[in-house]
Formats: structure tokens, C-alpha cells, sequence
């Protein structure tokens, strides 16, 4: 019991020490945390608790002429070389023999129309075609948020998943994360609007448009109606009207993401 | 490139470094684990090595953080990692994890290599004096009671190293398992199967390095030592084969959706690699090695070498399922209609010759570790020796 | 025992320096970058909400380019927003630099190129027959394609391969007198496509007989003061010849 008795000094202190560390972790997390619990707005008129965003996707309409790409890249200062893209179109041909071909060249930004791409199929015994567009579908159960290490993408208050690149490390464990592609990161000179490079970068839906009241460029610049933006939290806007009046779908849903872009005219066969 | 890839997919993120990332802290839990199958569980046998693989583990474990900061887009930022850690992301865990038992580790070192400090301390003296002081944090009497406490401290510590060594890479299995988008990767087996490949590539490379040590020192091998480390092999090769086995024989029988595309994955991209290496001459082919060195008799000389060769074997198979994992994930596109293709460059931080030089620098803090506080106790009154000494003055 | 001490003083040393004090101390400017950056969401997507747009939208447009802007409102393009063709304009209008005007044959065909994959209801041309080398603008203003154009086919070409049929000045059958006569000679006009082009009529869409009443005579109802009277370009017709232009559902 007196051999006990010294030990449990010896492993008090050292038991001690470990506590003392403990302690320091747990106690900072409130103070991390903080920055994220507490509601604030954007200064301006903007308030993010007022609005929660949607995003609707017509495969019916879109005629795969991607300006929409053209759009972003033009918006955003996507990086043209290497070939990032926040959005872009895929072309989905169908065969009369259940074959599935998929394609989309240099993202679709220079459409589908010109030789070879326009003749590529020319062959095949087609059944249906059809082109999606596709973006970010900033989730509201974001794998990509969950597994970041460091904290620096995040959902906002208005559903918005956005990247802190003045955190991020550059791990990439959020691009593995994304079942959709939807991110990349961004090469070493790229002279994008924040200025910053080898970090995370993706579809923001236009954030620095949507909080002053304009429409993502893609959703501009659609000659088709193809693309469609709303406010869900307004019963008035055309994406709660579609979303209460036309069958909607999302792409992998049994992944449990929620994604916050619905499609109207999916098909089996588009992941 | 093939088939369908998302417009930004093609560009493999994870490369060589992040192969040798698990490959590294995998030889950190098997060195460990087979230090503490002495030091906790007893078995005498594992004596001779049970010093050097400790210092093993901790030689590895300095280098683990390495691949991870060169691979970073903003390495500099890589103390967020430890300051503003995001506690839902597996990869956080390498903050903390790697941390506490790093300290575990040199926590055990010290004090198992205590006696042997203190008594250096004593007879050199110039700049090695003085590093031999500071190790012994200047003290230097080693009362009976003091080493009673040690001994016991050390228990606890190889103790909880245990839990703590599976949770070192336990956490990167995690990190690939729990990412639902990739089918290849997405299962709960992962942890699993990362830690016992891990425990097999430890164990492998002690059996390897005692054999290569004691020629370098030309003492004799202690056969029981040896035979010990192979029946540990065998036994944890064959619970990994099983794992491995089991999880893609599931994803055959299931026959999910992901299945097409991964049947694809394995038998054309890396069939090679993942069939012939990981499996076929990385455990099939040492396990039978083994057991037929167990089975039939042979003298001393050829039991080492069939043993040597078959831990080779094993480690380059460990290799083999890291690449395979890492960069096979990679290589299936999400839209599950398309692959990448990767070869590593030779030069370039992310080349062939700078993993290389990362592999090899455990080795060398190994060898300065050994030429500080040499692990061997077959001579306890023995003067400082130097196995690995640079330079050729006579003694 | 002093060892343990000392080991224990060192530690707690290490960890204070390396997790109490970042935390306490505020950090300067040049370690911010090197890790010891804090996170703050509010902070970081007002970050993102202050980038300036480049696109401003095609009601800003209408300020200065009034006439463009009312020929365009009226016209088929009134969905293909100024900025599409033009480029951003968020500089335009602070600099005055000039707009992109591409009046290339390609850029017209992102959009109206014949491609299998596009909704059949979409205008699409055949861009290796129509217009030759020539830019599409020649004959359309892309503010206002239509005007001038041959009207479109106020009928499904369905179950229609030879326009003369109906369309044929010269023929005697009674009910040709039905379908308004060609505006202009059949000569050297074989194809009828070429011009008044393939695809669905649309805004003009005829209504369909609904299903079940096929067999029925359709003047039964639809006379003078029936349930919905025929209009007036419908006289002189007979029950025979409704189902030649109105599709059965």
C-alpha cells in the first residue's frame, strides 16, 4: 500500500499534466465555436436569416448551349486553364440498346455544337438525349463541411456552403468528400476575386449576387429557362412553385446529402 | 483517361506522399505493438527486439508528420490542424492523436532508455556529455525505488499505447472509410483492415531490420526471437488477408450499383497491383513461405533467410494495399463512369525521389538514435558501442 | 523523484507555450498567415458577398440603349439576356469600353444548331444547309430574329410529307380551298422547310379533339350556336376535314 501510495503521486502529476491539457482543448472549443454560433448579418440590407436558397434545374429545357458555364467563368474569375469549372453541362445519350453515353467536353462551355462533338453520336441508334446541368448543390447535410479539419467551409445561416481560403489548408479531403464534383482546388497562380491560391475553391451560387438581390450568372445568362434560383423561405418565388407542382429529383440521394438543387426531367442513369 | 469524368476530376489530389503517409504510421503501430507484446503482455521471447522497436516506432513516428505538411496546398497554415482542429473531421484527429502519443512514446523511450543515459552521461564527455545531460534532464542517480517507479510508469504507458497506436491509424482507416462518395472506399471494415496491414508491415520490418542489424553487427540472431516475430506475422497476416478479402468479396456478392465500375477497377487498373502484389506475393505467397518454414525442418541459416524474404514480401504487399487504396479510390471517377490515370512523377515535391528520401529518413534518426542509446542488452557492462559509427578511428 | 519532476515541468512548459498561449496572446499580423488564423463565418461570407459582379443584368440595359432594348423586348430573343452575346457589362458601364460584338455563324449555333440532344420544341436549324458561309445576321436582327421571316407552320408536319397536297393552287379537290392558299408559286419550291423550317408550330397551337370523341361528327356541338361555335375562318368547312388539322389526344 505504500509502493501504492507513491505511485498514485507520481501518476497523479502525470495524470495531472494530461487533465491540464484536456482541459486547455475543451475549453477553447466554446471560444472557436463562438464565431460560428452567433447570428449576425452581412453589412448592408442583407440579412441571411431571412432567406434560405433553392435551386432548380430543368433537363427538359436546357439545350446544352453553355453559356452558363461561359457565365461563371467570366463572374467568378474561374481559372480557364487547368480546366476548373463551378458549373457545367453533361450530355446524356441513350441508345435504343439501353446504352448510356456520357460526355462533356472542355465542361460545355463551347456548347455542343460544333464538329466532332455535334457528330460524335451520329451513328448510334439513339432513343433519347438530353443534356444536365450541374453545379454545386450546396447540401444542407454537406459531407464536404463535415470533413474539413481545420473548420474552413461552412454552411451559412441563408444555406450557402462557402469556403474560408484565408483557413483552408489545402488538405483536399473536402474534394474526395463531394459525391458531385463539384469541387477543386485552385492551381498556384490563379487571379481569382479573393486573391488566393492552392486553397479549396467552388460554386457559391453566386453569393455576392444573391445577397444583393440579383441571380447567379448561370441563371442569367440560361436562354432557356433551365435554370432557376428562388428563395424557399418565399412562397412566391418560382422555385417553391415548381417544387410544389412539378415531380422533382435529386442526383444520389440515398447518400443522405440533401442537396438543394432539384431536377426536373432526371433520368435513371445520371449520377 | 476513359469514359466519363466530371470536368473537375482527372487530377489524382491524393498522390505518393499521402501513399506513404499510412505506410509510415503503420510501421509506427507494429513496431509499437510488438514493444508492447514485452512490456505489457510478457512474451519473453521478443526480448532482444522489444528496446529497438521502440525506438523504431518513435524513429517512424518523428517522421509521420512530414508527407502530410509537404502535400498541404498551404502548408504553412498546417498548425490549424493542432490550434482550430474541426473535431467532426476524422483528419483532426491527427492533431491530438499523433500528439499524445508522441508523447507516450518518448514518455516510454525515456524512461526504458534511462539507465542507459545516465550511465553515458557518466563516461563521455564534450558535446556528447552535454546531450546525454539534457536527455537525463540532470539527473543522474538512479536509486532502486526510482526504477521500480519507472518500470511501472512504463507498463502503463506501453499500456495505453496500445489503444492509442490503434487509434494512430485506426484514424486514417477511418478517414478513407467514412467517405461515403467513393464507393471503393466507403466501408466500415477500413479502420480495420488499416490496422491489422499495419501491424503486419511492423512486425515485418523488425524481423527485416534485426536480421539486417545483427549482420551489420555480426551477432548472432536469436532463433526463438525470430521465430516468435513470424508466428506474429502469420498470425496477423492471415486475420488480414481474411479482411481484405471479406470486404471485396462482399462488394462482389452485393453487386451494388458501384460494383461495375470497381469490378473494372481491380481487374484492369490495378489488377496488378492489387491481385498480384497485395495479395498473391504480399500475403498468400509469405504465408506459405512461413508455414513451410514452421512445418519442415531446416538449419538456422536458411529459416532466416526464407523468414527475411517473406517479411520483404509482406512489406512491399503493405505498400502495394496503400497505393492500391490511396490512389485506386482515386482513380474511379464519381460519376462511376470513368477512370484517371496516374503516374508519379520522378522529381517534383510529390515525385518518386522525394518520397523516397521521406521513406528513408526514419532510418536515419533510427541510426543516430541507435548511435546515441544503443538498444542492445546482451552486454550490460559493455562501454558504449557504435554499430553504425562514420568514422574510422581505431577503438 | 526529480526525474519525473522535471519531466512533468518540461511538458507542462511545452503545452502551455504551444495551446494556452496563442490563445491568449493576439496574434500578430505576420504569424496570421502561418496557422494561427482564427475562423469567423460572419466575417468570411461577408468576405464573399462583397466581390463586385461582373454581369449586372439586362433591366440596367434599357438606360441608354432604349431602342435596341424595346425591339428586343418584343422579339423571340427577349429570353437571351443582353450579357449573353454581349459579354458582362459591370464594366461597360463605368468605362464606357466597348461591348463584344461576336456575329459569327458559331455563336449563334451554341444555341439554334440542330443537335439531337435539344427538346424537339426548340428552334434548331441545320447549320450546314441554311444560310451557306454567311453570318446569321445577314437575314436575322439578332435583337428581333423573326421579323421578316416566313411565318412558322401552324400545323404538326405529322402524317404531312408533301405540303402541295393541301397548299396546291392549282388543284380541284373541293376541300383545298381549306388550308390558305400559298402567297406565292409552288415553282422551284420543293422544300417547304427550308424556309418556313421544321419545327412545331408554336403560340399557335391548334386545340386537339380530346380522346374518345374521335368518331363523333364534330358539328354536332360546334355549330353557330352550339357549345363552342367554329370561328370565322372556319366556314364553308365540313366535319370530313376537322381531323386533318386538329390532332386527336
Amino acid at each position: 500500500m505504500r509502493y501504492e501510495l507513491k505511485i498514485s503521486r507520481r501518476d497523479f502529476i502525470k495524470i495531472g499534466a494530461k487533465g491540464l491539457l484536456g482541459g486547455i482543448i475543451v475549453s477553447s472549443i466554446p471560444s472557436l465555436l463562438r464565431g460560428f454560433t452567433a447570428a449576425a448579418k452581412i453589412p448592408g440590407t442583407y440579412d441571411w436569416e431571412k432567406h434560405y436558397w433553392g435551386f432548380v434545374c430543368d433537363n427538359e429545357r436546357c439545350i446544352g448551349c453553355g453559356r452558363c458555364v461561359v457565365a461563371c467563368k467570366l463572374e467568378n474569375k474561374v481559372p480557364w486553364e487547368p480546366e476548373y469549372n463551378r458549373t457545367w453541362v453533361e450530355r446524356y445519350v441513350i441508345t435504343e440498346s439501353d446504352e448510356i453515353f456520357v460526355d462533356s467536353p472542355n465542361a460545355g462551355r463551347d456548347g455542343f455544337a460544333k464538329a466532332p462533338i455535334s457528330t460524335k453520336y451520329d451513328g448510334l441508334n439513339i432513343r433519347k438525349s438530353f443534356f444536365v446541368p450541374k453545379l454545386c448543390n450546396q447540401c444542407d447535410n454537406p459531407p464536404c463541411v463535415t470533413v474539413c479539419p481545420v473548420g474552413a467551409t461552412y454552411k451559412t445561416k441563408d444555406g450557402i456552403v462557402l469556403v474560408d481560403q484565408e483557413h483552408c489548408i489545402g488538405c483536399r479531403y473536402c474534394i474526395q468528400a463531394c459525391p458531385y464534383g463539384a469541387r477543386y482546388i485552385l492551381p498556384d497562380s490563379s487571379e481569382t476575386h479573393l486573391g488566393q491560391v492552392r486553397v479549396v475553391d467552388k460554386c457559391t451560387w453566386c453569393y455576392h449576387r444573391i445577397t444583393k438581390g440579383l441571380l447567379p450568372a448561370c441563371v442569367e445568362a440560361c436562354p432557356a429557362g433551365a435554370r432557376i434560383f428562388g428563395d424557399l423561405r418565399d412562397p412566391a418565388s418560382p422555385v417553391r412553385k415548381i417544387l410544389s407542382e412539378k415531380r422533382v429529383y435529386v442526383l444520389k440521394p440515398e447518400l443522405g446529402t440533401e442537396p438543394k438543387v432539384y431536377y426536373i426531367g432526371f433520368e435513371k442513369g445520371v449520377y | 483517361m476513359e469514359g466519363f469524368l466530371f470536368p473537375n476530376e482527372g487530377i489524382i489530389e491524393w498522390d505518393l506522399l499521402i501513399v506513404i503517409y499510412p505506410f509510415i504510421t503503420g510501421l509506427v503501430a507494429g513496431a509499437f505493438i510488438v514493444s508492447s507484446l514485452y512490456h505489457v503482455f510478457g512474451i519473453t521471447s521478443l526480448k532482444p527486439v522489444a528496446r529497438f522497436s521502440l525506438i523504431t516506432a518513435l524513429s517512424f513516428l518523428l517522421v509521420t508528420p512530414l508527407p502530410l505538411a509537404m502535400h498541404l496546398g498551404r502548408p504553412e497554415r498546417a498548425l490549424e490542424m493542432f490550434l482550430t482542429p474541426n473535431l467532426n473531421s476524422a483528419m483532426s484527429a491527427f492533431g491530438y492523436i499523433w500528439f499524445v502519443y508522441l508523447l507516450i512514446v518518448l514518455g516510454e523511450v525515456w524512461l526504458v532508455f534511462r539507465p542507459d543515459i545516465v550511465k553515458y552521461a557518466g563516461a563521455s564527455e564534450g558535446l556528447k556529455k552535454t546531450i546525454y545531460s539534457a536527455l537525463a534532464l540532470g539527473v543522474y542517480e538512479i536509486p532502486e525505488e526510482a526504477l521500480a517507479i519507472d518500470k511501472k510508469i512504463i507498463k502503463v504507458l506501453a499500456f495505453i499505447g496500445i489503444p492509442t497506436a490503434f487509434l494512430l491509424h485506426g484514424y486514417v482507416g477511418f478517414i478513407f472509410g467514412a467517405v461515403k462518395a467513393n464507393p471503393w472506399w466507403s466501408t466500415p471494415l477500413m479502420p480495420i483492415i488499416f490496422l491489422m496491414s499495419a501491424t503486419v508491415s511492423g512486425i515485418a520490418l523488425l524481423l527485416l531490420s534485426y536480421v539486417v542489424v545483427s549482420k551489420i553487427r555480426k551477432t548472432p540472431i536469436d532463433q526463438a526471437c525470430l521465430r516468435s516475430l513470424a508466428l506474429w506475422l502469420m498470425g496477423f497476416l492471415s486475420v488480414n488477408v481474411v479482411l481484405e478479402g471479406l470486404e471485396v468479396f462482399t462488394m462482389f456478392y452485393e453487386a451494388e450499383e458501384s460494383w461495375g465500375i470497381i469490378s473494372q477497377l481491380i481487374t484492369q487498373k490495378i489488377g496488378i497491383s492489387y491481385f498480384g502484389i497485395q495479395f498473391i506475393s504480399g500475403a498468400i505467397v509469405p504465408l506459405m513461405v512461413l508455414g513451410i518454414v514452421e512445418a519442415i525442418g531446416l538449419g538456422g541459416q536458411a529459416k532466416t533467410v526464407l523468414r527475411f524474404l517473406a517479411s520483404a514480401m509482406v512489406l512491399v504487399g503493405v505498400f502495394a494495399m496503400r497505393w492500391n487504396v490511396v490512389i485506386g479510390g482515386q482513380l474511379i471517377s464519381k460519376s462511376l463512369r470513368g477512370f484517371s490515370s496516374y503516374v508519379p512523377p520522378v522529381f517534383g515535391i510529390n515525385g518518386l525521389i522525394v518520397s523516397a528520401v521521406v521513406m528513408s529518413l526514419p532510418f536515419v534518426i533510427l541510426a543516430v538514435l541507435i548511435y546515441l542509446i544503443p538498444p542492445w542488452q546482451e552486454e550490460p557492462q559493455a562501454v558504449r558501442r557504435e554499430p553504425l559509427s562514420f568514422d574510422s578511428r581505431p577503438r | 523523484m526529480p526525474h519525473l519532476k522535471r519531466a512533468v515541468a518540461l511538458l507542462s512548459l511545452v503545452l502551455v507555450f504551444m495551446f494556452v498561449v496563442p490563445r491568449v496572446m493576439p496574434t500578430p499580423a505576420f504569424l496570421i498567415d502561418f496557422g494561427f488564423h482564427t475562423r469567423n463565418a460572419e466575417q468570411n461570407a461577408e468576405k464573399w458577398a462583397s466581390v463586385p459582379a461582373s454581369y449586372v443584368s439586362t433591366s440596367v440595359c434599357v438606360d441608354c440603349h432604349k431602342d435596341k432594348y424595346t425591339l428586343w423586348q418584343k422579339g423571340n430573343h427577349r429570353v437571351v439576356s443582353c450579357e449573353n452575346c454581349h459579354g458582362p457589362a459591370a464594366a461597360h458601364i463605368t468605362t464606357g469600353s466597348p461591348e463584344v460584338l461576336n456575329t459569327s455563324r458559331d455563336l449563334c449555333g451554341t444555341c439554334h444548331a440542330r443537335l439531337v440532344s435539344r427538346p424537339s420544341d426548340f428552334p434548331q436549324v441545320d447549320m450546314k444547309t441554311m444560310g451557306g458561309d454567311a453570318e446569321c445576321i445577314t437575314c436575322h436582327d439578332p435583337h428581333e430574329p423573326r421579323a421578316g421571316m416566313p411565318p412558322r407552320l401552324p400545323h404538326s408536319l405529322e402524317g404531312r410529307s408533301d405540303c402541295q397536297t393541301c397548299h396546291n393552287p392549282q388543284s380541284h379537290e373541293p376541300w383545298v380551298t381549306v388550308p390558305p392558299q400559298a402567297p406565292h408559286s409552288l415553282e422551284g419550291r420543293s422544300d417547304c422547310l427550308s424556309c418556313h423550317g421544321s419545327s412545331e408550330f408554336r403560340g399557335a397551337s391548334l386545340p386537339h379533339v380530346p380522346a374518345g370523341l374521335g368518331g363523333t361528327n364534330c358539328l354536332l356541338c360546334h355549330t353557330t350556336g352550339g357549345v363552342k361555335p367554329l370561328p370565322d375562318d372556319h366556314t364553308g368547312r365540313t366535319s370530313a376535314t376537322c381531323l386533318n388539322c386538329h390532332r386527336l389526344n
